[in-house]
């Protein structure tokens, strides 16, 4: 999966080109509230994921994602009492409304929020950690070092707390067994034991890392990264249609203030589709590019 | 050869601690030397290790003299300690801080500040030579104990260093995988003249590449000299007695008079065929055959599958009888670890069941299941709780509830942990910790005992001791089903014994006839005189039958 990821435009771009992209990308996503809008971005989404990452990962990510926005758009319908109500039930004093306003509402932030999780998944993919740090070294060296480390540290943190779940049962240490206080008493002893284990560990670590000379000199790296005539194109075209979307944006197209006039759609979204389809295409339109200019 | 590392009346006292861990050590190592460093568990050989590199410094008092090329070790500047002496430490895992093996290898490179196409072009001097090419792209999180070691000595490798510090690297590899590394550190010491500074336990390996040898003792160099001399005084000093591997032991044991000593089987059966020395099998009382007994845990068709792999376990069917001792024998990855935490209960299968005495297994409760099975983990920290070893264990004694401050004074004399009893479990050494794992296992005085590589990275004579404290268990009624690729350790003390490869157990088999009859999973001695004595697995399995015989 990973060496047909590197093959693909998208990893050969500089880092930089790539980094604004995904930059444009978040920023649409949080700028935007329509729903037709919001089902584009997903959608869009989906494909290159399903294109990036591959149809099982998809698969498996699609799962998870599904059920946190079936969780948001619940918990919109059921806090938000606003505007239009569709249907109400009265049990005493309480009166639950069903409102068009929490449907649609609910919808597009939940719509959002998937489509920000399945875009950092591509990030993540795309924007390796030799990448991310090339970037940030020359701004925050120290930063860029410690992100690499964290990043496996949090793998290594994971692993074994799975571990230590599995194993400090022998020692009858079981935080799903026993009254609540029991279990709140065993989970503090389980957070001591990760820590107590995790340090020792780390600190370890940190002594090998001291003997194979890290903090001795300047780092240097070990990949550079040359910008081409691709990552031009590549940078200017997406850029472009950003600014046209933002623009947009600035009209006030794709995006509604007062969540009480909120609609299936507006006149203008069908206007905004055009830029922000194509500027979500671009990594797609790249990628026929790139390979029509094989030899 | 010109002097390398100098190590002049030094003495070194942990922080602490009142006695000298290291008492007026004087040691000269010489460029392009490979010398091994030998020693009982606390006798100070890591300690000594880890003073030619001042990075890896314990806290401490220090007095006398430490030098590498002529400058005292703590003056070499942090680049030049880096780039000049390489370390590689026991555990495989704790080393790696890069994602990828790729970042992995040029992290020091990195660290030095070496131009980009210079890092480049070591990586792949080092990819070709070490053959690691294949894994340039791969995760750190995905490679064998074994691959990562070997990725640990590249990185190192990387340097260029003159000399390379090895803390027992090979502990936690199965032993195919340790040979192949030490074949990988002898072709690195021969090509490159590298200078290899190495402490060892398992010795039948090492001490065919090794020039010299230090043997090791309550913070003293005993000696420091070729195998063959050392071997015969390490035979003359009970306390490293044990440490004698078995060929050079099996000349020794029987007077065989043979210079230089023979170090593999392949050069000891040399020697016995131009000798013509010959033996014959002692009778051995054979173990009475009782009736058949009672499954006490049973296994039918066990399949497991973590949620990134395919099948671990495939239909896995294993009956145990009560009393049974069964050693598990297979290569690391075979799935013994995953089995054992089946049968254990803690971890789920998703098909077959796993019964002790007609319960399935993870459906009784917690603290019922702790005890009746107990389980030792290669890693016995994973099971601590970070209180101190009296504390540990009466944790662990409370859950049975009668007399515990007795059951645990009694079980600290057991495990040879008395002195300990106040000290916290994570500073002790690693055989106290493998035989305080021991003791929580038994402390709830359980019908089953599932050990996991129990004598992995342990010295001899700790080895023995925790075979000595099974053994006592053993003969009490306590089953015992033990994960383990160390022959000799299984072929002394288990009942049955049986391979475990392709995610199934095969059918268990009485430990003589199993080990017998394998042709390479079997004991040195065995492969030895396979010729003359096909039953024989231990030197005292025969007697000398020529002129001159015992």
């Amino acid at each position: 999966m990973g060496i047909q990821t590197e093959s693909k435009l998208m990893s050969q771009l500089h880092p930089l080109a790539a980094l604004i992209y995904f930059v444009a990308v978040f920023t649409l996503l949080l700028i935007i509230n329509h729903l037709l809008l919001t089902v584009l971005l997903f959608a869009s989404l989906v494909g290159l994921c399903r294109w990036y990452l591959g149809r099982h990962r998809i698969g498996q990510l699609l799962k998870g994602v599904s059920s946190l926005m079936i969780l948001i758009w619940g918990f919109n319908v059921l806090l938000n009492q606003t505007g239009p109500v569709w249907w109400q039930w009265s049990v005493g004093p309480l009166t639950f409304r069903l409102t068009k306003t929490a449907v649609l509402y609910g919808g597009t932030m939940a719509l959002s929020l998937g489509g920000m999780i399945l875009a950092f998944v591509w990030f993540n993919q795309i924007m390796t950690t030799p990448k991310l740090s090339y970037l940030l070294f020359p701004v925050v060296p120290r930063l860029a070092m410690l992100l690499t480390i964290s990043l496996r540290m949090v793998h290594l943190f994971t692993v074994k707390f799975r571990r230590l779940v599995m194993l400090q049962k022998t020692r009858n240490v079981v935080v799903s067994e026993g009254s609540w206080r029991q279990r709140l008493q065993k989970t503090g002893q389980f957070l001591r034991i990760l820590l107590i284990d995790s340090v020792s560990s780390a600190m370890e670590t940190a002594v090998l890392m001291e003997a194979r000379g890290f903090g001795a000199h300047k780092r240097s790296h070990y990949r550079t990264f040359r910008w081409t005539t691709v990552d031009t194109v590549f940078t200017v075209g997406s850029v472009g249609l950003f600014a046209i979307s933002l623009y947009l944006r600035f009209l006030g197209w794709g995006w509604t203030t007062d969540v009480r006039q909120f609609l299936w759609w507006q006149k203008t979204d069908g206007w905004f589709v055009l830029p922000l389809a194509i500027f979500l295409g671009v990594p797609v339109i790249g990628e026929v590019g790139y390979r029509l200019c094989q030899n | 050869m010109s002097e390398l590392i100098e190590v002049t009346h030094l003495t070194f006292t942990y922080t602490g601690q009142a006695a000298p861990a290291l008492k007026d050590v004087s040691l000269t190592i010489h460029a392009g030397e490979f010398i091994t460093l030998v020693g009982a568990t606390g006798s100070g050989k890591t300690t000594l290790l880890k003073q030619l590199k001042h990075e890896l410094w314990p806290a401490g008092e220090r007095t006398g003299g430490l030098t590498f090329r002529d400058t005292a070790i703590q003056a070499l500047s942090p680049v030049e300690s880096a780039q000049q002496i390489g370390y590689v430490a026991q555990d495989p895992q704790v080393q790696p801080i890069m994602a990828t093996v790729m970042e992995e290898l040029a992290f020091p490179l990195e660290n030095l500040g070496y131009p980009t196409a210079t890092i480049n072009d070591r990586i792949a001097e080092i990819a070709n030579y070490l053959d690691l090419n294949h894994l340039l792209q791969r995760a750190i999180e995905t490679l064998s104990g074994g691959q990562l070691q070997l990725v640990n000595l590249a990185s190192v490798l990387a340097l260029k260093p003159q000399v390379i510090l090895l803390d027992e690297p090979t502990a936690q590899l199965d032993p195919t995988t340790a040979q192949k590394f030490l074949n990988i550190l002898q072709q690195v010491h021969d090509e490159l003249d590298l200078t290899i500074v190495l402490t060892e336990h398992r010795l039948s390996r090492v001490m065919a590449l090794t020039d010299r040898v230090a043997l090791l003792a309550n913070g003293q160099v005993l000696t420091v000299a070729e195998p063959t001399p050392a071997l015969q005084q390490m035979a003359a000093t009970p306390a490293l007695q044990a440490f004698v591997p078995p060929v050079p032991h099996f000349f020794l044991d029987h007077n065989l008079a043979v210079t230089p000593l023979p170090l593999s089987v392949t050069m000891g059966r040399r020697a016995l065929r131009q000798s013509s020395w010959r033996f014959q099998a002692v009778t051995t009382r054979q173990p009475v055959q009782s009736g058949p007994r009672e499954s006490v845990l049973v296994a039918t068709g066990v399949s497991f599958r973590y949620p990134t792999t395919g099948d671990i376990l495939h239909q896995v069917e294993l009956q145990v009888a009560t009393g049974d001792w069964l050693a598990i024998i297979g290569k690391n990855g075979s799935g013994k670890s995953t089995l054992l935490t089946v049968l254990a209960g803690l971890q789920k299968p998703q098909h077959g069941k796993v019964r002790l005495n007609q319960q399935v297994i993870w459906r009784m409760k917690n603290q019922d299941r702790v005890l009746q099975v107990g389980y030792l983990s290669q890693n016995p920290t994973e099971q601590f709780n970070g209180d101190s070893v009296r504390e540990e264990l009466t944790a662990q004694a409370q859950l049975r509830g009668t007399s515990v401050a007795q059951r645990v004074d009694q079980m600290l004399i057991r495990c040879h942990l008395t002195a300990v009893a106040d000290q916290n479990s994570f500073d002790l050494s690693g055989g106290q910790q493998q035989l305080l794992g021991l003791g929580l296992a038994l402390m709830t005085e359980p019908q089953v005992l599932l050990l996991d590589e129990p004598t992995k990275g342990l010295d001899p004579d700790t080895k023995l001791r925790i075979g000595q404290l099974l053994q006592q268990a053993h003969e009490t009624g306590l089953t015992i089903i033990m994960a383990s690729h160390d022959m000799d350790f299984s072929a002394q003390f288990a009942d049955t014994c049986t391979f475990m490869f392709n995610g199934r157990v095969n059918p268990p088999q009485a430990t003589r006839l199993f080990f017998t009859q394998n042709f390479l999973a079997t004991t040195a001695v065995n492969r030895l005189l396979r010729q003359q004595v096909p039953q024989a697995l231990f030197s005292q399995d025969v007697v000398r039958t020529d002129k001159g015989g015992e």
